[in-house]
């Protein structure tokens, strides 16, 4: 499976201090960029593309990769402290990171997240180094409704949500699946603009997240006097150190949390947000004590960072071997490729493999240094739940709303984030979970766009075609197994307790 | 903290489903308009599915709030219920208070100026009265504070990243 004379040739290339300091550069500056409410790695690879035009092609590669890289952790950071994922991917790690930050074990949770998603990012480099060519085909063979069946599942995870009320949820997921549909269709049709032109591209799901998450968090957090309600319990670098310990303890976890990564990150449109999500929902399926997560449970994190880590690794075998990208961040990548004069597709790997070998085994390297360069951004990012409220409040609304004004450069973006912002504080001051909407808001527009390429494909028969492909039958086994297991958990849970 | 009416309650318990019941209709009847019946496939499921839990969610919250209303609840305990402080409660208790209000309100007219004013003067202008309204007396700090956030914005987006914010009166 592994060309071992390129891997060789590969590694002796990355022999050289100025890979190194790259490699170092490349992960601070995708930390801090994805920390950023707004930004997200692949922003950060972007702003840097222009910069790599002059390097050779492994140098240019291992820097934006280490952008790519701290990217993906870099989301947790602010998503932890603040309840604002510094980037979609980071949705899940907010679910039981904040709570924790809340609990007054911020550095803990930074610290756990980085762990996770050092060790999720290292075995999904891993894996794409032992089956790169036979995952990616595999993951060919996914047709729309396969896809489609995908992001149902996903949406399976709103029946394990629950909270206060299954109907509310369930209601509050149904609009967010709504509200992920307006825009302009693949058949060019506009739905639901209400005639605004900034519409057409769908609701811009960074001005959403912040606004649902971050701002709604901003109007409760008015009234408090700091972002924790109890004093941190010890030093926060202590706390970081204890957390990346913490990590290690769920290696069954971990392994669950990458292999769905891995699988899930290979998916072509798939990516990081949808795996961190997915995985999150297996973590609380298999937990012993489901109900703890969303207050501050450990795996939750973990989950959510290994997956979102590990889907790396799938995102890059696709986009290497078949020319696929993945996710936004793998699209800049080919950006770069192209803009070196290779060609992406299946023959990049057979002209190319000793530098591309070099560039993946780099990503192993990276992932270790991102324990040190992310754990040390996350000492000194802890502190800030140590900051009063009455100065954090101004700063991060202006933050957020200049960091989503600038992703298009429309003030409609900021109008958006304060208008979700409102309907986020809402929706919670009813007790309507907004993940619920903020997951029907990502994985509705894809489930849409499937349907209609399955119809497209297969006309009339678009139905039975779900019953038709094994691949397509086996998901929809898995998304009913998903959907009915927290009912029955439940209801086992329900009898255990009467009968006690 | 003033306790709103018992009618009201309900009232409030209503609205939002009800608020979102209108938004989805209006969708649903844009959507109509469409000549694909394609384009509207996973949204009419959606709707008819969210039509049918409308009123299941109208009549919990009508049977939760009679529960409420059927609490014989102990006056002094309403009196001690009113001096827990905001934060000791949950989400759903948190009152719409003045700060939060001029917090809400200070965000809109900042959306409303900051294209005409431009960025620096009205982050200048907007911080610092924040600051103050959240409770900020120490006057360094809301002299510092705004200056050193404006200018770091500013460093951030324009000068490092290229990206133009509004100008406004400094054009």
């Amino acid at each position: 499976m592994i060309d071992w004379q390129s891997l060789g040739q590969g590694i002796s290339m990355l022999m050289s201090l100025e890979v190194f300091f790259l490699m170092l550069v490349g992960l601070a500056l995708g930390v801090v960029l994805a920390a950023i409410p707004g930004f997200t790695g692949s922003l950060g690879i972007a702003i840097m593309l222009p910069l790599t035009f002059g390097m050779d092609p492994l140098p240019s590669l291992v820097f934006l990769l280490s952008i790519y890289t701290g990217g993906l952790y870099g989301g947790a950071i602010t998503a932890i402290l603040l309840n604002t994922p510094g980037s979609p991917a980071a949705v899940a790690t907010s679910l039981d990171g904040y709570p924790m930050t809340k609990k007054g074990y911020a550095g803990k949770a930074l610290g756990i997240a980085v762990g996770a998603s050092s060790i999720g990012g290292f075995i999904g480099i891993a894996v794409l180094l032992v089956i790169i060519q036979p995952l990616a085909s595999f993951a060919l063979r996914f047709g729309p409704t396969e896809m489609f069946m995908v992001a149902v599942f996903g949406l399976t995870i709103i029946a394990a949500l629950k909270g206060n009320s299954f109907i509310k949820t369930l209601y509050a997921g149904l609009l967010g699946i709504l509200i992920g549909t307006i825009g302009m269709t693949s058949s060019g049709a506009v739905r639901g603009t209400f005639g605004m032109s900034e519409l057409l591209d769908g609701i811009p799901i960074i001005p959403a997240l912040i606004g649902l998450f971050a701002v709604s968090e901003l109007f409760f957090l008015v009234e408090k006097g700091y972002v924790a309600k109890q004093q941190v319990k010890e030093r926060n670098s202590l706390q970081v150190i204890h957390g990346i310990k913490r990590a290690i303890k769920y290696p069954f976890n971990i392994l669950r949390s990458s292999a769905i990564g891995v699988f899930i990150g290979a998916l072509p449109a798939a990516g990081s947000t949808i795996a961190s999500l997915v995985s999150y929902n297996e973590a609380k399926r298999a937990s012993k004590d489901p109900s703890s997560f969303g207050k501050g449970n450990e795996e939750g994190i973990v989950a959510g960072e290994a997956a979102n880590n590990s889907s790396e690794g799938g995102a890059l075998a696709t986009m290497l071997v078949l020319g696929i990208p993945g996710s936004a961040s793998a699209a800049m990548l080919l950006g770069a490729i192209i803009m070196q004069g290779w060609t992406p597709g299946p023959r990049l790997f057979i002209d190319h493999s000793d530098v591309l070998y070099g560039v993946i085994f780099s990503e192993l390297i990276q992932e270790i240094l991102l324990i040190f360069v992310g754990g040390a951004i996350a000492v000194v990012a802890g502190r800030i739940v140590q900051v009063p409220t009455r100065v954090l409040i101004p700063t991060i609304i202006v933050f957020a709303l200049v960091g989503s004004f600038a992703v298009r450069n429309l003030m409609f973006d900021a109008v958006l984030v304060f208008l979700f912002g409102l309907l986020g504080w809402y929706l919670r001051k009813n007790a309507y979970p907004t993940i619920a909407v903020v997951l029907g808001l990502i994985l509705g527009p894809l489930a849409d766009r499937e349907l209609l390429r399955s119809y497209q494909l297969y006309g009339d028969e678009t139905f039975l075609m779900f019953f038709q492909r094994p691949i397509t039958l086996i998901l929809i086994a898995i998304t009913i197994l998903g959907a009915v297991t927290p009912f029955l958990l439940e209801r086992k849970k329900k009898k255990k307790e009467r009968l006690e | 903290m003033t306790h709103t009416r018992p009618k009201m309650q309900l009232v409030h318990r209503m609205l939002l489903p009800t608020a979102i019941f209108i938004f989805i209709t209006l969708y649903f009847l844009e959507v109509q308009g469409l000549n694909d019946s394609r384009d509207r496939m996973l949204i009419t499921p959606i709707y008819w599915v969210m039509t049918l839990m409308y009123p299941i969610i109208l009549f919990q919250e009508w049977e939760k709030w009679k529960s409420v209303e059927n609490e014989k609840v102990d006056e002094s305990k309403v009196e001690n219920d009113e001096q827990v402080e905001v934060d000791e409660g949950s989400e759903v208790d948190a009152p719409l208070t003045k700060k939060v209000l001029s917090f809400m309100l200070s965000i809109f007219f900042y959306l409303l100026l900051v294209e005409q004013v431009g960025f620096v003067i009205i982050t200048l202008i907007f911080i610092p009265t924040l600051m103050w309204l959240l409770g900020t007396k120490n006057w360094k700090l809301l002299i510092i504070m705004p200056i050193t956030v404006t200018a770091l914005l500013y460093l951030l987006f324009v000068t490092w990243l290229g990206i133009p914010l509004p100008e406004g009166i400094l054009e």
